[in-house]
């Protein structure tokens, strides 16, 4: 069953950090821009407007004198840049700019002042913002109205929103920014976790946790400690119980050995039954002895941290070696010439054996050995041992590795004297060199067992 | 046998084991005594030197490394170690007690014959390849034909098994011996013994004519390769 991955806690924190940083920084900025766009405003209109007062007042003055000239009176008002005063007086309109008539002046701001009100009002001129006031002039049948062009005030409140859209974004950033550096900071004891915890699945028990100061990550880091521990005493406690049990069989294997050798040198005098019932009983006793020290050997391998020194072994000379001891006769050897100076980093005994393990196999249950070879591989070599036998069904090819896997293996192998741990020992021998040992079927028929091993020198 | 059997003596507390040893040596023509521990063993030793000496490492009371080290302080006979641990730990330790090799239980009789032959071997007097009577270089003096070495005009006692390996270096200055030739030459077991036999009796060769130990001038080690005698 497949679950669906998540994005990485990291990640998904970063993002939870980064949008409440911007929820609240946004929040924060439009409430600060709308306050302050409220203040600006009213106090531009408060200013505005006590201007058109006065200059309502000139105006009223100035129109009540005799001949009132009206052009005049406009051209000695006292207006701020960008302020523009139109006069209406019985229907005609008078105005100190051409671009402002009367005509932009909108309807709410002309009726209400026909009807005696005075008017303040935001409108548009040309699109720019500007401030328009109406103040009715009763007593001389006029009305005065100014409009101030607004724009510094939206340049200084655009200017504050992009200061406060900018405050904004910074603060989502940073949010994120935390989020991130935070998950980091908490995840850091679970990834340390899961390294320690990957070490010791390929077998390294001396890993521990550096002890943590902090309370609730020290708990954390002390049980996995003490899990490791635990394990760690576990796999040994196993281990050497298997060990004690092969070093208990020594002795009596030993005596049974040392007689048995005794009835072999005085064959000749036991009846042809009596022979026939030694020999039986001394391949079962070397077998039984084999079944001891291949026990011994896995119950060595899985004891964790055995101290071994390593040294640079040639691998084909050590093939051609194991070859020479001349219990598997005469054998085709394929060796590249590029790998007669490779080097394997490990343990000689362990290569041997997991080499004659393999030969083992190829004669008792392969049918025999056809060709052994040496072959390059990236920075690895490979040992290959081809048989004659039937193959290996492609439901055993994991399996055959497997301890005592014979019994379940969907094929019978025979049993002609084999331990049923064999092939695990190659396997154990080839991960403890860094390698792996495979098995598939020849084209021609026939299995073919492969054990690579990484090489440590140049080819 | 030469008319006077070799004797073996046998150091085993398992009763069975002794038993079927003695069957199985005296088939192969040796002479058998046998001790359940080091006390009664070192017993017999002091009224009698066998030829060769099985020892059980695993005894009760005096174990067999104390047992190793205490026949080795009086005698030069030939010590084959019989451990069922086969640990490195335990065969160095008992190659360092003194014994010139192992055996790991169980054994087959065939194996345990050839390795005392081999041992039995190396205690003939040994003549050298050219046959003169003498053999120097850096400051080593032997006579292999009488079993006397001196170091820098002192006499120094070497066990069979150190004396043979001097023998091996000094007749081949210079030349780089493998574990494997050594363990070949010297113990005569080509590929069936354990490196780790030599490199014990290496250091224990260099603690008798090195004056520096850790910094060895005569028995040097070729890192990767094996060992060379500088000449």
């Amino acid at each position: 069953m497949r679950t669906r991955r998540r994005l990485r806690l990291s990640v998904r924190l970063a993002v939870t950090f980064g949008v409440g940083a911007l929820l609240v920084s946004t929040l924060l900025a439009s409430t600060t821009y709308f306050l302050s766009r409220r203040y600006l405003a009213r106090e531009q209109e408060h200013t505005v407007l006590r201007q058109a007062y006065f200059n309502a007042a000139v105006v009223r003055g100035g129109m009540q004198a005799q001949n009132p000239n009206v052009p005049a009176l406009l051209d000695v008002l006292p207006a701020g840049i960008g302020t523009n005063a139109l006069i209406e007086q019985g229907g005609r309109w008078y105005s100190t700019s051409l671009t402002v008539s009367r005509d932009g002046l909108p309807a709410a701001v002309k009726l209400p002042v026909r009807d005696g009100e005075v008017v303040q009002a935001w409108i548009r001129i040309n699109g720019a913002p500007a401030l328009a006031e109406g103040i009715p002039l009763p007593s001389v049948d006029g009305a005065y109205f100014q409009i101030t062009n607004e724009t510094a005030l939206s340049r200084t409140l655009e200017v504050l929103r992009a200061v406060l859209a900018a405050a904004a974004a910074a603060a989502t950033l940073a949010g994120a920014v935390v989020g991130w550096w935070a998950s980091r900071r908490l995840t850091a004891p679970l990834r340390s976790v899961a390294a320690a915890a990957e070490r010791i699945a390929v077998g390294d028990f001396q890993t521990s946790l550096p002890p943590e100061t902090d309370v609730e990550l020290g708990g954390l880091v002390d049980s996995f400690n003490a899990m490791v521990d635990a394990l760690k005493e576990r796999i040994e406690r196993d281990a050497r119980f298997a060990g004690d049990v092969s070093h208990e069989l020594r002795s009596p294997l030993t005596t049974l050995s040392t007689a048995l050798s005794v009835l072999q040198g005085r064959r000749n005098e036991l009846s042809s039954r009596g022979a026939d019932a030694l020999d039986l009983l001394s391949g079962e006793v070397q077998r039984f002895q084999r079944l001891v020290e291949d026990l011994l050997e896995i119950s060595r391998a899985d004891e964790p941290g055995a101290p071994v020194d390593r040294e640079s072994i040639r691998i084909c000379e050590l093939v051609l070696q194991v070859l020479a001891e001349g219990r598997y006769g005469e054998v085709t050897t394929d060796i590249d010439s590029r790998l007669l100076d490779a080097t394997v980093e490990g343990d000689k005994r362990r290569l041997e054996q997991a080499l004659r393990n393999l030969l083992d196999n190829a004669q008792r249950h392969g049918g025999g050995i056809v060709r052994v070879a040496v072959e390059p591989l990236d920075d690895a070599v490979a040992v290959v041992v081809d048989d004659m036998g039937p193959g290996v069904p492609a439901a055993d090819v994991e399996r055959i590795f497997d301890r005592f896997a014979r019994g379940r293996l969907s094929r019978r192998r025979g049993s002609q004297g084999g331990t049923g741990l064999g092939l695990a020992i190659v396997r154990e021998h080839a991960r403890w060199h860094g390698g792996h040992v495979a098995v598939r079927n020849r084209p021609g028929g026939g299995a073919r067992f492969q054990l690579e091993l990484p090489t440590s020198g140049a080819h | 046998m030469d008319g006077v059997s070799d004797s073996v003596l046998v150091v085993d507390d398992d009763d069975r084991i002794r038993a079927s040893l003695r069957l199985a040596l005296e088939d192969h023509g040796y002479r058998v005594v046998d001790a359940a521990d080091a006390e009664t063993a070192l017993e017999s030793i002091g009224r009698e030197v066998p030829d060769v000496v099985l020892l059980d490492l695993m005894l009760p009371g005096i174990d067999g490394f104390e047992c190793c080290r205490r026949i080795r302080r009086e005698h030069d006979v030939p010590i084959l170690v019989v451990s069922a641990r086969a640990d490195s730990h335990d065969v160095v330790a008992g190659l360092e007690a003194g014994a010139d090799d192992y055996i790991r239980k169980p054994f087959d009789m065939p194996e345990l014959t050839a390795r005392i032959r081999a041992l039995r071997r190396r205690l003939q007097p040994t003549a050298t390849l050219d046959g003169s009577s003498e053999l120097r270089g850096a400051g080593v003096w032997m006579a292999p034909d009488r079993g006397e070495v001196r170091v820098d005009g002192q006499s120094v006692h070497l066990t069979k098994t150190e004396f043979r390996l001097l023998l091996e270096f000094m007749q081949h200055p210079g030349r780089v011996f493998t574990r494997e030739v050594l363990l070949d030459r010297v113990w005569d077991y080509g590929y069936f013994g354990d490196p780790r036999i030599v490199d014990v009796h290496i250091g224990r060769l260099r603690a008798k004519i090195e004056g520096d130990t850790a910094n060895p001038t005569r028995v040097v080690t070729v890192r990767g390769f094996g060992y060379k005698f500088d000449a």
